[in-house]
């Protein structure tokens, strides 16, 4: 097979391009001749190679001389000197044989100070990359603070969770207002007041209530004793009676007991009822609870 | 008996015999013996060409053999003064090398101890 150049006529881009194909090949040309320099260089340094090239040299020499008939005794002596710097360079080859283990040994020892060192220096790269991945010690810190903080907050839900459970087995506080929170300040009264209420009236006419049919009537002697001890209360006497009236089935024995009415203001009853009752229960028995002075 | 491969090789080369002692030179016996027969027959000149035929042989398979061998030649290419003082400079670069590991292990068995 023929190569490219052989075809490519003498043209002058061929020329050029031929050029180019040689600068380019020049660096792999200078590589092979800087190596073969420095190996010239290295064998031009061994002795030996030297002792032999130069008994080659003499060796042909003594060969010519003899082949001319004109042989040189100082040729042969020249010989012998070789011979014996080749001998003696060969005797030192115990020597380089020695220095060559102890190159080998510490090359051996070196590579494993290396390979300790490089574990050493891996291992303690691979702690720092540990050490580093760590949250710093602040950071720890203002979280672990964090969590605290978020911690000692108690959310509303769980709070009135626990206080329904517990409440079944509490009672409020001695301590703790009233007055404070609640529906006293509302416009209408709250339930529970309604219902204190309607409670409280129905336990003052608890007698009337669980009373008996056919039996004498207490009350109607006891006003009447209190309508003749004094004036001031006569008035109030007959309202109660007027209000006491329909539930005062003993005087109409047969006739249903009337319904309890809730009148206008049972305190004005209240007190007709019970004078020597104590002023904390009339107080607890206001049930008007819209004040309006206090809007 | 030589431990490099090299060096073996170019020795058993010039000294055929396995002797580590100071070999004398066959060559110099051969040539003497060689101008002996010339002298004796004047006629036959070529012997001489012929008989040192092997010894020209040998060194240049000796040559090849150290201009072959980079391990050889390397080793071949400084004195030996010169390959001490490289041994004595190595053993320097040595203990610093384990000087400096010893000096690491240290420190880290002082960390080791702290922790």
């Amino acid at each position: 097979m023929l190569s490219q150049s052989e075809f490519a006529p003498d043209t002058p881009a061929n020329i050029l391009s031929r050029g180019h194909v040689r600068s380019s090949s020049t660096s792999l040309i200078s590589d092979a001749m800087s190596s073969g320099n420095n190996n010239d260089d290295e064998l031009s340094k061994v002795q030996i190679y030297a002792d032999l090239t130069q008994y080659e040299e003499k060796l042909a020499a003594l060969v010519e001389s003899v082949d001319n008939f004109k042989p040189d005794v100082k040729i042969v002596h020249e010989l012998i000197e070789v011979d014996k710097s080749l001998y003696k360079s060969l005797d030192s080859f115990a020597e380089y044989d020695r220095i060559d283990s102890e190159l080998n040994r510490l090359d051996k020892e070196s590579n494993e100070l290396d390979r300790k060192t490089k574990e050493v220096l891996e291992t303690l790269s691979e702690c720092y990359e540990m050490l580093n991945g760590l949250p710093m010690l602040e950071q720890v810190e203002f979280e672990k603070q964090s969590i605290l903080k978020q911690r000692s907050k108690v959310n509303s839900s769980v709070l009135l969770n626990y206080a329904t459970k517990l409440s079944k087995f509490t009672k409020i506080p001695p301590t703790f207002d009233k007055g404070t929170i609640g529906p006293n300040n509302f416009v209408w009264p709250a339930e529970d007041a309604l219902r204190r209420g309607m409670l409280a009236i129905a336990s003052l006419h608890s007698k009337e209530m669980t009373r008996i049919p056919g039996e004498p009537e207490e009350e109607e002697a006891d006003a009447t004793e209190k309508q003749g001890s004094g004036d001031k209360n006569g008035k109030e006497g007959e309202e109660t009676k007027t209000g006491e009236r329909p539930a005062s089935p003993g005087a109409h024995g047969n006739e249903r007991r009337q319904s309890f009415v809730f009148t206008e203001n049972p305190t004005e009853t209240a007190n007709a009822d019970n004078n020597d009752e104590p002023d904390d229960e009339a107080l607890d028995l206001d049930l008007d609870l819209f004040k309006p002075d206090e809007f | 008996m030589l431990q490099n491969e090299g060096l073996r090789q170019v020795h058993d080369m010039l000294v055929p015999h396995d002797d580590q002692s100071t070999q004398p030179s066959e060559f110099v016996p051969h040539l003497f013996y060689s101008l002996y027969q010339i002298r004796k027959d004047p006629s036959n000149s070529n012997q001489l060409e012929t008989s040192t035929g092997f010894i020209k042989h040998r060194l240049k398979n000796c040559k090849s053999l150290i201009a072959t061998n980079e391990d050889c030649r390397n080793l071949l290419s400084k004195s030996v003064e010169e390959w001490q003082q490289d041994i004595r400079n190595k053993e320097k670069e040595l203990e610093v090398k384990r000087k400096m590991l010893d000096d690491l292990g240290k420190r880290l068995q002082v960390f080791k101890e702290r922790k």
